[in-house]
């Protein structure tokens, strides 16, 4: 089965035309506009989304971008959806949250569980731009969501009352749905929450108080807040899958926004990487300018490490959910553990890097302090680092017998940017699936034939890593494996995230086009010295000739107004100098 | 929608000077007076209310009422030496009770703390300008210190601020930002005496507001910052100012060297701002822990929470220890202080930092939230804590300075008897006001504590915290010898920067092992746990060990945490101090 | 162990000329350290050299008040002279 089903599949995916631009339609906000980096921190500091903005996105149809096509919408490939999106992360991650993101959050449950009336009905609120609200948290129970306590009683006529308080949701009060996990039985256990889809009218408003916002320290403009449920009373309809089915549904959806929302942070670095090159070229101190100093430098380059290394992991787990739905449990997991982690790490040097100018929130420079609370929020909403863990912790022995038996790659899944067919939300698992295919990234002879030679030595040192831990994995009994797993046993799913993330960048840059980042031999170094520096417990900083020949790429990229990601096609191409170029 | 945030904050009742009773003398006794003044902060009657503290910051509004009680209470005579008629002995006793003010709010403490920094260089001048200085201090009117310039950062060679000698003094240049510079009533201003390149050139100028004529005074706005959002971080333009001509800071072209002096001074003390902050998360942590239910148990419960909840209680105890280091060597290695003031002022924020990162996914949303009862503290004293690793020179600065003293350190020197390092941190001694005649720019051997390193881990004898000592005093001998082959540069490489920051990391285990072996409670079972917690932590920041080697140790430490918060007390390494002299 | 400024302000010359910043016979005891390159970790290391040849505890602040190597001789002199 696909979401194709029905009649809406007789339009072509690949006939809805590309939107415009956004970075086009925001315009450059560096320099003064409406949208510019003064006025997003004005609206931060006012606690409010950018009206402007909002406007846009409106126009843009940007709710159409978490639309199937096959229902209408823009959504094929998701891929170009975090493409397309990704310049709202380089401007505001609060309006990426704020404006939508939990839209596709809680659309995903429907597009996965819910039934074709169902599916249309949301599919036809989104495109005229209505929202969705996600209103699963209950503050006590954190990420066990079976703890939850809010409850959905049947009434007389085949209904549902819902009785109890969510707290921490976003849009709570001005969507016009909320989708709510709730408990149809007291019994412990997975099949006891149902998910209800409540679209607010005015018979019904009244029974929700949605009006308490919650104020936080990072995301400042989203509009968070609390929703008190007493007793409002929804049809029998508004059970999104089976009555019991909570869990699995969202489990699955998971899998999607676990994808997207790392993949769409990658670009609030970018553009912080941006701002530290202007900031260090420019700013004086002791004599000459901040990147004249190998400390800002190394720093620098350190950080376009981790976010090439986090930009490979999150762009191929987003093509992993087209080409290797039933290994994207664990890949999901893995990317919203790790690379949120490698975006703080670059966020925490490169605020380093800025100094007082970080602290002191100083124009043009004072977005990076917003950048940094932003992103703050990003590895504890939605599936927190330790959830993810939890994720993969007892997956673990599964994954050990598909890694061994996994020697080839799919040279597609690091092929970014090539076109994807739209996503079959059907062939998403609950467990390890099939294969281990960015494990053997690091063992497939393609991939080590595709590498420059230094990044080979390493690749094959990542190869006897991988082995040993699928040694040490394979010694763990099973009873360990849970929530009070021991803090060894966390740390094996933290290295094999690692691993994952080794496979994934050494699969981009066998495949990277001639020319590319990934193709620069001491680019695809670099990334996995940065790693295999991460697996060794202490980061130091790169050697001096690594980082002489990052901070030259950085000031190329800057000066062509190029993106550091390598996951984008470069829309003006960072050229090499003429006088012989060593990329 | 309601805001329950935002809306101006209510004045709290100020208090007045009759309502508030103070000890006549300020000494380590009076740290229970004081935070007994301060009272429960989740009181909403207390001098300082965390729920209020959140709106102030949330508004980014200064906390007037709260630092008009402690301004009452009399804080403020604890940054004057006793030689000029106020309390200041041993510098650990303002220490202790900025820490305590900024376990309420690292906004308060900073704004009262700052006079300690705007007062020192004359205390380290002497003569009659001391005796100006502290009549301006004891009555709990702010000084500030005009360092920084737009544009300059860290570099105060580059001040452009003039002050032209004669007759009287007349000051012209810009200082931004500068904490307290609206507020407060006076600032020490660096400014340039002499058209001569170098250091000589510059001179300390007291500005005190009160003397000059306000028109030739104009201000800058408040600068939005990142925490210590209520701050008055501001500018203050000086446009020919005159100022009587006794008014300079020391000799004319003694500025620089008195800053620097002075800063050998203030970096211990800005760390107290850390541990407040810190105090504030352990707090929420182990509640969290105590109180979360995950799974059908509690939070801690869970060994992998138990040994995060370690980790990071861990981490604070290092930097309660490097403190106090910090503290002693202002007495007892005076001249030695350019270097253990750099290494002090490094590892305390950046070990503070890594605590709330490493907290953050641990308290979970709560480390994000404002507005609802009970939370918001958190993700306020993260970002106050940013702070303290920025001003009065940042972690690069730091390093560098380390860097620096590389031949120091590297020098052959003679070996250290360890006892004697111990007796220096002994929670008995008493000592007077630090004898800043002593206070040098460079050190001859680095730094007796750190070289003391390898004789400290042999008292340790075989106890378990011994095992992680005697790996980290090896890695000593190897950054040792390294930095004795560093290059001299004046823009270092990374590599020197990580060398220095693990020479740091090297030296926090002896602040350690010397604090612990001087505790009365030394050797006990709860300090073994503490040491060897500190230690094996340390063995993994150094690369020395896998993070799960560290576990079990962290999480002894979060069991004994989780036990003595249940006698309503925290873990210090310091039990016993206020009672021993 | 001499302590006449002349010998000394040939043993700093020859210090200066070690550090690789400027060439032996492009400068005089009367040019200025800063214009030698020598920033403030030279100063640092000078320190060092000074207190390992002449056994003489001095601060960097030496150099902040004998700016040439003329009058930083003559200071070290005067020092030595003195302890």
């Amino acid at each position: 089965m696909t979401i194709l089903d029905g009649p809406a599949e007789t339009r072509s995916p690949r006939a809805a035309a590309e939107p415009d631009d956004l970075d086009e339609l925001f315009g450059d906000p560096r320099h003064p506009g409406p949208f510019d980096y003064a006025s997003i921190v004005a609206d931060d500091d006012a606690r409010r989304l950018s009206s402007t903005a909002e406007s846009l996105l409106d126009e843009w149809h940007a709710a159409a971008e978490f639309v199937p096509a096959s229902l209408g919408g823009r959504w094929v490939s998701t891929e170009d959806l975090v493409r397309r999106w990704r310049p709202i992360f380089r401007r505001d991650p609060a309006l990426g949250l704020g404006y939508g993101l939990t839209t596709l959050m809680a659309s995903l449950n429907v597009w996965v569980a819910g039934d074709e009336a169902q599916r249309r009905e949301v599919a036809v609120r989104l495109l005229r731009g209505e929202r969705i609200a996600v209103g699963f948290h209950e503050l006590d129970h954190g990420n066990d969501l079976l703890a939850n306590e809010f409850a959905a009683e049947p009434d007389d006529d085949g209904g549902w009352l819902l009785t109890g308080v969510k707290q921490v949701i976003n849009n709570v009060d001005r969507a016009e749905s909320v989708l709510v996990m709730a408990r149809t039985s007291p019994e412990p256990g997975a099949r006891s929450h149902s998910l209800l889809l409540w679209h607010k009218d005015a018979a019904t408003r009244p029974l929700v108080d949605t009006s308490r916002r919650v104020l936080t320290a990072g995301m400042r403009g989203c509009r968070i807040g609390v929703a008190e449920f007493r007793g409002l009373p929804v049809p029998g309809t508004a059970v999104v899958g089976a009555t019991g089915t909570a869990a699995q549904t969202a489990l699955t959806a998971f899998q999607v926004s676990r994808a997207v929302i790392p993949a769409l942070a990658v670009a609030t670095v970018d553009a912080t990487l941006d701002l530290a090159v202007r900031y260090g070229g420019e700013r004086s101190l002791y004599g000459g300018a901040v990147l004249d100093l190998p400390h800002a430098r190394a720093l620098l380059a350190g950080a376009m490490a981790d976010l090439w290394l986090a930009d490979a992991l999150s762009a191929v787990v987003v093509r992993a959910l087209h080409l290797a739905p039933a290994e994207c449990m664990v890949l999901t997991a893995a990317s919203k553990y790790l690379v949120p982690q490698l975006l703080q790490s670059a966020m925490q040097d490169l605020s380093v890097l800025f100094g007082s100018t970080f602290y002191a929130r100083v124009a043009p420079y004072g977005i990076v302090e917003k950048f940094v609370r932003d992103l703050a929020v990003v590895p504890i909403g939605h599936a927190g680092s330790t959830a993810c863990l939890l994720t993969i912790l007892p997956n673990l022995p599964a994954w050990v017998r598909r890694s061994r038996r996994t020697t080839e790659t799919d040279p597609a899944l690091f092929r970014l940017g090539e076109p994807l067919d739209e996503l079959d939300l059907a062939r998403l698992t609950l467990g390890a699936g099939s294969s281990d295919p960015l494990g053997a990234a690091l063992v497939d002879p393609a991939v080590r034939d595709g590498l420059c030679p230094l990044a080979t030595e390493s690749v094959d040192r990542l190869a006897v890593e991988l082995d040993r831990l699928r040694a040490e994995i394979a010694e763990v009994p099973p009873a360990l494996l849970g929530a009070d797993a021991p803090p060894a046993t966390f740390a094996l799913a933290h290295r094999l995230a690692l691993l994952l993330a080794g496979g994934a960048w050494a699969g981009v840059c066998a495949e990277a086009p001639s020319g590319s980042l990934p193709d620069d031999e001491v680019v695809q170094a670099a990334v996995l010295a940065r790693l295999e520096a991460r697996l060794s417990g202490r980061i130091g900083p790169l050697d001096v000739g690594t980082v002489d020949h990052l901070v030259d790429i950085a000031g190329r990229l800057v000066d062509h107004d190029a993106r550091f990601t390598i996951s984008e096609p470069a829309t003006s191409s960072p050229a090499p100098d003429e006088e012989g170029d060593t990329r | 929608m309601s805001a329950p945030v935002g809306a101006p904050p209510i004045e709290a009742a100020e208090a007045t000077a009759e309502s508030v009773v103070s000890p006549e003398r300020l000494d380590r006794s009076s740290v229970a007076a004081f935070d007994a003044f301060l009272g429960d902060p989740s009181e909403p009657g207390a001098v300082i209310s965390t729920d209020r503290s959140i709106e102030l910051d949330e508004a980014s509004a200064f906390p007037r009422a709260e630092i008009s009680a402690v301004d009452a209470w009399g804080l403020q005579r604890a940054y004057v030496p006793e030689e000029h008629g106020g309390c200041l002995g041993d510098v650990f006793v303002p220490m202790t009770m900025i820490r305590r003010l900024a376990g309420r709010d690292v906004t308060a403490a900073v704004a009262h703390g700052k006079t300690f920094l705007g007062a020192v260089g004359a205390w380290i001048a002497g003569g009659p300008i001391a005796a100006e200085m502290a009549a301006i201090v004891v009555t709990g009117d702010p000084v500030s210190w005009g360092l920084t310039e737009q544009g300059r950062g860290s570099d105060l060679s580059n001040t452009a601020t003039v002050a032209a000698l004669g007759a009287d003094i007349r000051v012209s240049g810009v200082k931004w930002p500068i904490n307290n510079a609206t507020r407060g009533r006076a600032m020490t201003v660096l400014a340039r005496t002499s058209d001569q390149p170098g250091p000589r050139s510059l001179s300390l100028v007291l500005v005190d507001k009160q003397r000059v004529d306000a028109g030739s005074l104009s201000y800058r706005p408040k600068v939005a910052t990142h925490g210590i959002r209520g701050a008055d971080i501001s500018g203050l333009e000086f446009r020919s100012a005159v100022v009587e001509g006794d008014h300079l800071v020391g000799a004319p072209g003694h500025g620089l060297e008195i800053v620097l002096k002075s800063l050998q001074l203030t970096r211990p003390l800005t760390t107290a701002l850390s541990l407040g902050a810190a105090d504030h998360a352990i707090a929420i942590a182990t509640g969290f822990a105590s109180n979360r239910r995950l799974f059908g148990r509690t939070l801690a419960d869970l060994p992998t929470a138990r040994a995060t909840l370690g980790t990071a209680i861990a981490d604070s105890l290092l930097a309660e220890s490097v403190m106090y280091a910090g503290a002693r060597g202002a007495h007892r290695t005076t001249e030695e202080m350019s270097l253990v003031s750099a290494l002090v002022k490094f590892l305390v924020p950046d070990t503070v930092d890594l605590m709330f990162r490493d907290l953050t996914p641990f308290v979970g949303a709560r480390s994000q939230l404002l507005g609802i009862a009970g939370v918001g503290a958190f993700q306020k004293a993260a970002r106050d804590n940013r702070v303290v690793g920025i001003f009065d020179g940042n972690s690069v600065v730091n390093l560098n300075m380390v860097i620096n003293e590389f031949p120091s350190i590297a020098r052959e020197a003679d070996a250290v008897a360890a006892e004697a390092v111990v007796a220096d941190f002994g929670f008995g001694e008493a000592d007077g006001w630090v004898d800043t005649t002593r206070l040098r720019l460079v050190t001859k051997r680095g730094s007796r504590l750190l070289r003391s390193l390898p004789a400290l881990v042999d008292l340790l004898g075989e106890r378990p915290a011994a095992a992680s000592a005697r790996r980290i005093a090896l890695e000593l001998d190897r950054l040792v010898a390294a930095a004795g082959l560093a290059p001299r540069e004046s823009a270092p490489s990374a590599e020197s920067f990580d060398l220095a920051e693990r020479i740091a990391l090297c030296f926090g285990a002896a602040c350690a092992i010397a604090t612990e072996l001087a505790s009365p409670q030394h050797a006990s079972a709860p300090s073994e746990v503490r040491l060897t917690a500190i230690l094996d932590r340390l063995a993994v920041r150094l690369g020395l060990a896998p993070s799960t080697a560290a576990a079990a140790s962290a999480a002894a430490l979060a069991e004994l945490a989780l036990e003595e918060a249940g006698r309503s007390r925290s873990v210090t390494m310091l039990d016993g101090w206020a009672d021993a002299a | 162990m001499t302590t006449d400024a002349p010998t000394i302000e040939s043993w700093l010359m020859g210090r200066v000329v070690a550090y690789g910043k400027v060439d032996a016979g492009t400068f005089d005891a009367a040019t200025p350290l800063a214009d030698l390159g020598l920033d403030s970790v030279y100063a640092l290391t000078l320190c060092g050299d000074i207190e390992d040849e002449f056994d003489l505890d001095v601060d960097p602040t030496i150099v902040w008040d004998h700016p040439t190597i003329g009058e930083l001789a003559e200071g070290i002199s005067e020092r030595l002279a003195a302890a």
